[in-house]
């Protein structure tokens, strides 16, 4: 009788979560991968011809191909990282949970911010499109 | 609002002021610093109406001191006081573009209405490291 050896259905299962979710080559990987690559570049700042070399295409291509990731890149950006961390809350991962409550808790800014007086609550207003 | 008046996209908010997208992570860092320093001026009026015809700040900062001048105004207006000496006319006209897409410098952080200071001047905007598209 042999013995030894993995037990049959050991290993990483098909379908893992631990397995990469965007491609480690620039310009390859699944469209969608390459999406959220496109979109991560565009929230860096990056411009649209530096993507496009980057990633093995034309300018043209890239318009082409990612007109949604190209104008909105930042927030799609924003997004996939709120669900990465929400991803790693659920693996029971706490830095991902402070994290995503620092997020949500102060409705996207860096830190909760300190009480202003009515000035600056007025200019603030006034900047964001209202009336002082 | 048209395609034509379309404000510039906003891709991170710092101390309630919005920051425009098109800058990387150290540009940012200079426009938070510009409104940290807005925000420490905030009570001279001085001081905000000459951060706005310093055109070597960000946009973003020129916008905020501009809404804490007019700010001022309107408590002066709500409490009727007498209006602060303010050329209103000139803050708007040096600010009022800053934050609109269709009058984005492709080439600097600032407006391409306002007139480019001659060369070897002081008050320059800052350059961007690569045009806009």
């Amino acid at each position: 009788m042999a013995r030894g050896g993995k037990r049959p259905g050991a290993g990483r299962k098909p379908g893992s979560v631990n397995r990469p979710r965007v491609a480690t080559s620039l310009g390859t990987g699944t469209d969608a991968s390459q999406a959220e690559q496109v979109a991560l570049f565009v929230a860096a700042g990056m411009e649209p011809s530096e993507i496009a070399t980057a990633m093995d295409l034309t300018p043209i291509e890239l318009r082409a191909k990612f007109k949604r990731e190209l104008k909105h890149g930042a927030t799609i950006a924003k997004a996939y990282l709120i669900a990465r961390l929400d991803a790693a809350l659920a693996r029971g991962n706490a830095g991902a949970a402070k994290q995503l409550l620092g997020i949500i808790g102060t409705g996207g800014q860096h830190e909760a911010e300190p009480p202003v007086d009515a000035r600056t609550a007025a200019a603030l207003r006034l900047i964001n499109g209202g009336r002082a | 609002m048209t395609e034509f008046d379309a404000d510039i996209p906003i891709v991170e908010t710092y101390r309630g002021v919005g920051i425009h997208d098109k800058q990387d992570e150290a540009r940012r860092k200079v426009v938070r610093a510009d409104i940290d320093a807005v925000f420490a001026i905030s009570r001279n009026r001085a001081a905000l109406l000459a951060w706005i015809e310093d055109r070597r700040t960000a946009p973003e900062s020129r916008l905020l001191a501009r809404a804490f001048i007019l700010a001022e105004v309107e408590e002066h207006k709500s409490a009727r006081r007498a209006a602060p000496d303010v050329d209103v006319d000139r803050v708007n006209a040096m600010t009022v573009a800053l934050g609109k897409q269709r009058c984005r410098s492709r080439t600097h952080y600032d407006s391409f209405y306002l007139p480019r200071p001659a060369p070897g001047s002081w008050n320059r905007p800052v350059e961007r490291t690569s045009p806009l598209s």
